[in-house]
């Protein structure tokens, strides 16, 4: 049986942090497109097309940086067409988002299949991975030596949380951006573009969903079906639960990290338990935390109230 | 003088079918208030839109100091100098003043905006028009005239020269009209000019210096304040002179019918929507709640509907406890609920006249389970015929028919059911917000018939008018308490009223 210190050990500290980078870059994405008033339904379905984009350009160029640079690139298109779909022609987004991870989906599947010829995976075998950065003084701090070795994407994840956090709450375009998220109507009549502003909400989100993929694919050096696991639902639930903060959404990214970074030591610590049970833990806990946030928030009066 | 706005032949039509506007001319003098007034469907707002540069006209043209104006959008509006404040605000409860003031042209400073700056902008913006404000406090927080301070002064620091207000007085208390009307004078002497939009009659000839009546989209009449006459102006704005009503107040009331205990509701945040509401509503009498909007009214009535049940206390009907029981219980025991939003709580904008009208009787007219249709568009015209409801086709949404006629058929509903002769209670809650002259009189009078069948009336109205001309007794609401019962029946002036309906303001002003 196993000892909880050989559950909860630095290696699982360090499991987490690397876990919860995309659910943190694409919570932040969820964060700024909720301020701006839309449901980003569409953060699955841009994460795998980042993480196929990055394999793509890595594989063909041997070049990690034009790897992330094609995962932006993808994701960001892929976010303005779903943007277009929702915001101009005024489809229904929850119908858009689901058909942009549909899309994503099923064409990536495709493509992998077109130029590798296998089924459901594409890989390069020249193509480089990217590698750990030491973090000089804190690796060799014994109990803050989880913190060094993530990728540039790790703590570049980090950094953005203080920049999204300044940007929103802070500037210029983030005021306008809450304002348009909290009043479109009142937004169009002090003369601001709702459509420009959402829009650009959106692109941001695509860019950090492109960014969450690349850190999915590129550490791992291929591309898999389904390696999102939906962690563009945890992605989006996270940053609800975060309650609009950047450092909320960072809390519940967190937890969501931690969630997989135990579940994935159990495996090995505690062989007794169905693999089945540990795999579904992340998503049990995503949707308990749904729970109780709606729970402590509409705790108030009767059914109608809305 | 020149003509400062001159608009020429406005017309306009919404959804290919409601004539709003019939070729408007008129020309609005420099440094003037010019009032425009009318009925609710006369085409005012739908003039000071097109004006405001939120509409575009289907033909006319204006002109604008001298230069032709043809705004496309608010923004061009802007740029001449022409600003308005919405008879809904436009503003964002979770930003603070200052920020919802500068929303749009922010001061900034090394790519942050700079809100020290805009805090100070602000504090001189608010001394200098005498509207005082805190620019760091968050909108929620505030009243409605201080809500209606902020949109003011957000046109003000935009410099404009033209200032449209859209009904400013629906949602003041008579001491912040006052404020308004001292705020609207300072403009004056600056020489700006003001289109003041108003159906109250009494506070335009207080305010304006030239008043433009209109009626059913066209202008039927233009005269100077000092040869108009209040008699004239409603002849105008009705199109035929109405008899006088005159007041009847209530009996001798009976015993206590509707009866509320320590009712209290709070938020999520634990913040108090409704704080220890005890009162009780007699057989044969009206008694009737004032205060100013956003004050517990909508709490008090969704309460009492059964629409939310209260966090603490108690709701008895003739003796028993309703607290918990549903609409449709409580409706069965003999109360009737007409809510302040018609669109949102009483009425499916989308269905049919015909579906809003039966949703009340259809399960005594359907047989198992199967809609009688016939007889119950039998029901239906025969329950029209008596509410004066004029709906040309029962089949069409009930969307399309005017906000007085929609309010008829939800009375009808509501109160005109085989079975109202049992009805204890009615909980009506600005009934004649919207609805025209006629169609107020209709409503009042039908509520005095009611309470002189012995009916106990809750009226809930935020129009002072309305409270004063049929509450036998008055209570007011502020902050979600009951702060005081006065005597109504013409025993309690509309100051006095006010004077509760202030009384945070005063405690501000005194600290």
């Amino acid at each position: 049986m196993s000892s909880l210190a050989e559950v909860f050990n630095l290696q699982l500290l360090f499991d987490v942090l690397r876990m919860t980078t995309p659910i943190l870059l694409l919570a932040l994405g969820g964060m700024i497109t909720d301020r701006a008033g839309v449901l980003n339904i569409a953060l699955e379905g841009l994460l795998v097309f980042g993480a196929f984009a990055a394999v793509v350009g890595t594989g063909m160029t041997g070049n990690l940086l034009v790897g992330v640079v094609a995962a932006l690139v993808g994701s960001g298109l892929l976010s303005l067409a779903f943007a277009w779909f929702a915001l101009y022609l005024r489809g229904n987004i929850f119908i858009v988002g689901l058909a942009t991870n549909a899309f994503a989906a099923a064409v990536t599947t495709y493509a992998s299949w077109l130029i590798s010829g296998r089924e459901g995976s594409l890989s390069y075998p020249q193509a480089p991975t990217i590698g750990p950065i030491s973090v000089p003084l804190v690796k060799d701090a014994h109990f803050l030596s989880f913190l060094s070795g993530h990728t540039v994407i790790d703590y570049t994840a980090w950094a953005l949380v203080l920049v999204v956090s300044f940007v929103v709450f802070r500037t210029r375009m983030g005021l306008r951006l809450r304002a348009v998220g909290q009043e479109p109507l009142a937004a169009r009549a002090v003369g601001l573009s709702v459509r420009r502003i959402r829009y650009l909400a959106v692109l941001a989100s695509g860019l950090l969903a492109g960014l969450a993929g690349a850190q999915l694919s590129l550490t791992l050096g291929g591309f898999v079906q389904n390696m999102s696991a939906g962690r563009g639902w945890i992605g989006l639930v996270a940053s609800i639960v975060g309650s609009g903060t950047a450092f909320g959404s960072a809390a519940a990214s967190l937890l969501f990290g931690a969630t997989e970074g135990v579940a994935n030591s159990l495996q090995i610590t505690a062989p007794k338990v169905p693999a089945q049970l540990l795999f579904a833990l992340p998503y049990v806990i995503t949707l308990a935390a749904l729970v109780f946030y709606s729970a402590t928030r509409s705790r108030k009066k009767g059914v109608l109230d809305t | 003088m020149a003509p400062y706005l001159v608009c020429e032949g406005l017309s306009k039509t919404y959804g290919g079918t409601l004539r709003a506007l019939h070729g408007v001319s008129l020309s609005v003098e420099r440094g003037k208030v010019h009032a425009f007034i009318g009925e609710n469907g006369a085409g005012k707002s739908t003039l000071a839109k097109i004006i405001g540069g939120m509409v575009a006209p289907d033909a006319g043209s204006m002109s604008f100091d001298g230069k032709p104006y043809a705004p496309g959008k608010p923004r061009d509006a802007h740029a001449h100098g022409i600003g308005m404040v919405h008879q809904h605000f436009t503003l964002f409860p979770a930003l603070t003043v200052a920020e919802n003031i500068v929303l749009g042209d922010e001061p900034t400073r090394l790519g942050q905006v700079d809100i020290a700056r805009a805090v100070e902008e602000v504090r001189a913006l608010s001394e200098e028009y005498g509207m005082p404000l805190d620019p760091r406090r968050r909108l929620h927080d505030l009243s409605v005239g201080e809500q209606q301070r902020v949109e003011i002064l957000k046109e003000l620091r935009r410099d404009v020269e033209l200032l449209i207000l859209d009904e400013p007085t629906a949602v003041l208390t008579p001491q912040e009209v006052e404020r308004l009307f001292k705020g609207i004078r300072r403009l004056i002497r600056e020489n700006r000019t003001v289109i003041f939009i108003a159906h109250k009659l009494e506070e335009v000839l207080a305010i304006a210096d030239e008043i433009t009546v209109m009626r059913k989209g066209r202008v039927v009449g233009h005269r100077d304040r000092a040869e108009a006459t209040k008699e004239e102006l409603v002849q105008l704005m009705v199109g035929e002179s109405l008899p006088v009503h005159e007041r009847r107040y209530g009996a001798e009331p009976g015993g206590e019918k509707l009866v509320t205990r320590e009712l209290t509701i709070r938020d999520e945040r634990g913040r108090p929507e409704l704080d220890g509401i005890t009162l009780s509503v007699n057989a044969g009498e009206i008694l009737g709640l004032a205060g100013v909007e956003g004050n517990g009214q909508q709490a008090l009535e969704q309460v009492l509907g059964g629409l939310i049940t209260p966090t603490t206390g108690s709701v008895v009907l003739n003796g028993a406890a309703i607290t918990r029981a549903s609409p449709a219980r409580r409706r069965r025991l003999g109360l009737a609920y007409v809510p302040a939003d018609r669109l949102e709580w009483g009425c499916a904008p989308q269905a049919s006249v015909f579906e809003n009208a039966m949703t009340q009787c259809y399960r005594r007219e359907s047989t198992a389970g199967i809609l009688r249709r016939r007889r119950l568009r039998q029901v239906v015209r025969s329950m029209f015929k008596r509410f004066d409801v004029r709906a040309p086709d029962l089949d069409s949404p009930i969307s399309s028919l005017s906000g007085g006629n929609i309010q008829k058929l939800i009375l009808a509903r509501e109160l005109g059911s085989e079975r109202s002769e049992r009805l204890e209670a009615i909980v009506i809650s600005n009934p004649s917000r919207g609805i025209d002259i006629r169609g107020v009189q209709f409503v009042h009078d039908l509520l005095a018939g009611y309470r002189d069948a012995g009916c106990a009336i809750l009226l809930i109205s935020t129009d002072l008018d309305e409270i004063l001309a049929l509450s036998d007794r008055i209570g007011v609401l502020y902050t979600g308490r009951l702060v005081a019962m006065l005597p109504g029946q013409g025993r309690t002036s509309k100051t006095e009223l006010g004077r509760y309906m202030l009384q945070g303001d005063d405690k501000e002003r005194a600290a």
